[in-house]
């Protein structure tokens, strides 16, 4: 696909008249940015990552889906009728027990929406877009995810153009799930790489040497 | 909880396509916090924004989302008849927030918290800010 590099598509109409008032009312001191992203948090769950949820539980149940899913990320989930508005692609990297992935972007906050919802506020914060690239293994820290030291951590940046969704590692002890059994496991933050699928049935996946 | 009629909800909370939608919604619910403004001048102005957005179709698109929302009610189950009342239903969605954006611009202007056409210049902006940035590059407002 060919780009031009000079300029950035601007977004909807709709979009940029929601820019321009947002814009202006926090200019004025109308509005606060600290309300605006409470506000937001409280509602981020609601749009749910209902949608990268199946695609996560699909591909560990379904092997020919998931070689589909990791060769072309974009048609695979519009088959299942999940496609983003402004014809932005999709990348799915899966985590293994030597590579585990991290998503950021850098930039501003381009995320896979259509698949996981409202992006958290943190994932918006500066902290994170820098750090998740200078130093991914203390933000994983932060998040609880300790990771061996032999494993390669892949940090992806997020363009208005191409979006990233983990595909995170399936836990031991799920054999024969159903995929709606698996689907009860996924959660948002592993689909961003920021957390690994867990069951408590049986521990957890962290490897042991 | 459904703060509004016929706003788009799931499992009783609301719920947004995109993110524009929630941006729009949490700047509504931030200016009324602050007190800018009531929640009955906030739903009169939304009402009128869905009439407007109604209107234009007239009273038969009225009459057709009422028998709508009645077949929908008698639970009426099959083939097409559901398919075409899914998609008027995804139009509804749709509209909804569009309308929301309407009405926050219109409130916005009748309390004087932006002029009209500092509005439509600061679209405008927003517009030429994206066209002039390198690909690739944060975004961001030139302030002449």
């Amino acid at each position: 696909m060919s780009h031009d590099h000079d300029h950035t598509d601007p977004p909807s109409d709709l979009e940029l008249r929601v820019k321009a008032l947002e814009s202006l009312l926090l200019e004025k001191g109308l509005v606060k940015q600290d309300a605006l992203n409470a506000i937001i948090e409280t509602y981020e769950h609601q749009v749910g990552p209902k949608n990268g949820v199946h695609v996560v539980a699909k591909a560990w149940s379904d092997l020919s889906f998931k070689q589909a899913l990791l060769a072309d990320g974009t048609a695979t989930v519009a088959d299942l009728g999940y496609v983003g508005r402004q014809g932005e692609h999709l990348t799915v990297v899966e985590n293994t027990s030597d590579i585990h992935n991290l998503v950021v972007c850098t930039l501003c906050s381009c995320y896979p929406w259509t698949l996981l919802g409202l992006p958290p506020v943190w994932y918006k914060s500066a902290p994170y877009r820098a750090r998740a690239v200078s130093e991914p293994r203390a933000v994983l820290s932060e998040f609880g995810t300790v990771l061996p030291e032999h494993t390669d951590i892949r940090v992806w940046d997020s363009t208005s153009e191409m979006r990233y969704l983990v595909l995170p590692e399936r836990p031991f002890g799920t054999e024969g799930w159903s995929e709606s059994q698996l689907q009860a496991l996924v959660t948002r933050n592993s689909m961003i790489g920021v957390e690994l699928v867990r069951h408590s049935g049986g521990g957890s996946n962290e490897r042991r040497p | 909880m459904s703060l509004f009629p016929d706003q788009p909800t799931e499992n009783g909370e609301p719920v947004f396509k995109e993110p524009w939608e929630a941006q729009a919604f949490s700047l509504v619910i931030a200016l009324h916090e602050s007190g800018v403004f009531s929640w009955d001048e906030w739903s009169d102005a939304l009402a009128q924004a869905i009439r407007r957005d109604l209107h234009p179709g007239g009273v038969e698109e009225v009459v057709q989302r009422v028998s709508e929302a009645v077949a929908e009610d008698a639970g009426e189950d099959e083939g097409e008849k559901t398919s075409e009342r899914m998609e008027a239903k995804e139009d509804r969605r749709d509209s909804y927030y569009q309308n929301w954006l309407a009405a926050l611009e219109q409130l916005a202007i009748a309390k004087g918290l932006s002029g009209a056409g500092e509005l439509a210049q600061r679209v405008q902006a927003w517009r030429e800010a994206y066209l002039a940035t390198p690909h690739g590059q944060p975004v961001e407002l030139v302030r002449g």
